[in-house]
């Protein structure tokens, strides 16, 4: 049986989410990845993954109207969001988290400290 | 002189018609020529990226040495390696960034792009002061600072750029400076660049702002000590402020107080409530929503009736966020008569208020 844990993840900026898919699929993780918000809350409904991981600026749907969507389906409630957002859109952070995010890594961010994160909260679920 | 040709009319339209004809079979001769060669590019680029993508992620991971990882890229693709770099340049930091930086600093990257930033033709200039800056390349900082000077307001901007990203505290002075000699470069594209320094720049902007007398460099480097959330500099920003007959330095002042959240200035706003420019009372009730208390409740009142739209609009929004339970009188004097436009406005914020919660 594979334990494997599935990451599902939404980032617009494509050679990024490239390099999250290689270093989690490094660190035993199973990657879906969508290039927008488009279609997320359906994959997740579809896949049922163990954490999301949203962009929160994103073209045609951002991460906060995924956020909301997630959170207010109550077979995928529970999945724990992470918010992956630049520096200067602090504010935004305060409002997933008030969303129901579990937790935001800032962009610049360091591979290894995300990697660190998204294993503790897996961890500690 | 002139020569005459003698054709008649049905011959010069010919002539013009065919002319008209071999023109326009030369432009889409040149226009599907273009086309193939932007499309040979973008492929040769993109071949490139999936070639690199797999070497450069596991550079990340491991201990290759970046030189020796460079030197298996030909000279003519570095700025197709630099163009992939871009974005992991602007989301990475930590080791990550580090090891990026290398690829640049301690390869054969490094005098490339010093050498095309040493050549005349702007573009060059500007790709290249770009990437040194990203990369924290310190050994560009003297030719960045060389290229202030330039007449050319592209190279000006993308050498102020690199050297805000390198975080040269010295450079700022001339930034400032030199940024004078172009009309279009706007007081907003000058603080998104000078944003990019680290706050330490604000120790030398503050002892130059003790002395400067020009207005814009004295706004900018307010706003600037408000982006940074510059304490230090309160006292010194309110007595320009108090000094200060231009507008704009007034009002960033003023913003400065109310984002450091400076109590100290909080009597000479109460002065300037009643400034004769709509723009200064307006910043200065948008500042008591953040720094007044229930003492300024009666001066606030008074600005409900003001002569300009703006002003009573802040007055009601700095009401009801600074004074508790103003709502309910607010709602009062809203319906007290549907005629006034203080009353108006009003019900209006009002309104505005009940659908934003």
């Amino acid at each position: 049986m594979n334990d494997r844990k599935t990451i599902l993840f939404a980032e617009d900026t494509i050679h990024i989410a490239k390099l999250l898919k290689f270093k989690l699929e490094k660190e035993g993780f199973n990657l879906i990845h969508y290039p927008s918000g488009v279609g997320v809350t359906e994959g997740v409904l579809k896949n049922k993954p163990d954490l999301v991981l949203l962009d929160i600026m994103m073209p045609v749907k951002d991460g906060l109207t995924v956020l909301k969507e997630l959170k207010s389906a109550p077979e995928i409630a529970h999945i724990p969001v992470v918010l992956l957002t630049a520096n200067s859109h602090e504010e935004y952070v305060v409002k997933g988290l008030q969303l129901g995010a579990i937790d935001y890594i800032l962009k610049p961010f360091a591979s290894a400290e995300l990697v660190l994160r998204i294993k503790n909260i897996l961890k500690m679920r | 002189m002139f020569l005459i040709i003698d054709i008649d009319i049905f011959t010069f339209l010919a002539l013009t018609i065919f002319a008209l004809l071999i023109l326009t079979y030369i432009l889409v001769i040149q226009v599907v020529l273009l086309r193939l060669y932007h499309g040979f590019q973008t492929k040769q680029q993109q071949n490139f990226f999936a070639e690199w993508e797999g070497k450069f992620f596991n550079y990340l991971e491991g201990n290759e040495n970046p030189a020796a990882l460079i030197k298996k890229i030909g000279r003519r693709k570095y700025l197709y390696l630099l163009r992939y770099l871009r974005e992991f340049f602007l989301m990475l930091k930590g080791e990550d960034f580090q090891k990026l930086s290398s690829l640049i600093n301690d390869t054969k990257l490094q005098p490339f792009l010093l050498s095309q930033l040493k050549s005349g033709a702007p573009k060059k200039i500007n790709e290249a002061a770009y990437f040194l800056g990203l990369a924290k390349s310190t050994a560009s900082i003297k030719l960045l600072r060389k290229k202030l000077k330039s007449p050319n307001a592209s190279v000006f901007l993308s050498s102020a750029l690199a050297l805000a990203r390198l975080n040269d505290s010295e450079a700022v002075f001339d930034i400032l400076r030199s940024a004078r000699r172009f009309k279009f470069v706007s007081k907003d594209s000058l603080l998104a660049i000078l944003s990019e320094y680290s706050d330490d720049v604000c120790a030398p902007l503050l002892q130059n702002l003790k002395r400067e007398k020009n207005v814009l460099i004295q706004s900018i480097t307010i706003t600037l000590f408000r982006h940074f959330k510059f304490y230090q500099a309160g006292e010194t920003v309110l007595k320009i402020m108090v000094y200060s007959q231009t507008k704009e330095v007034i009002i960033e002042s003023i913003k400065y107080f109310a984002g450091i959240e400076f109590y100290e200035a909080l009597t000479a706003l109460r002065t300037l409530i009643n400034n004769p420019k709509a723009e200064i009372r307006t910043e200065v009730l948008k500042a008591l929503a953040v720094l007044g208390d229930a003492s300024f409740e009666q001066r606030i009142w008074d600005r409900m009736y003001d002569s300009e739209y703006e002003v009573q609009y802040n007055a009601v929004i700095t009401l009801l966020k600074l004074i508790p339970g103003s709502e309910e009188k607010i709602s009062k004097f809203a319906y007290s008569d549907l005629k006034d436009r203080a009353a108006a406005i009003a019900r209006m914020v009002l309104s505005e208020r009940s659908i934003r919660n």
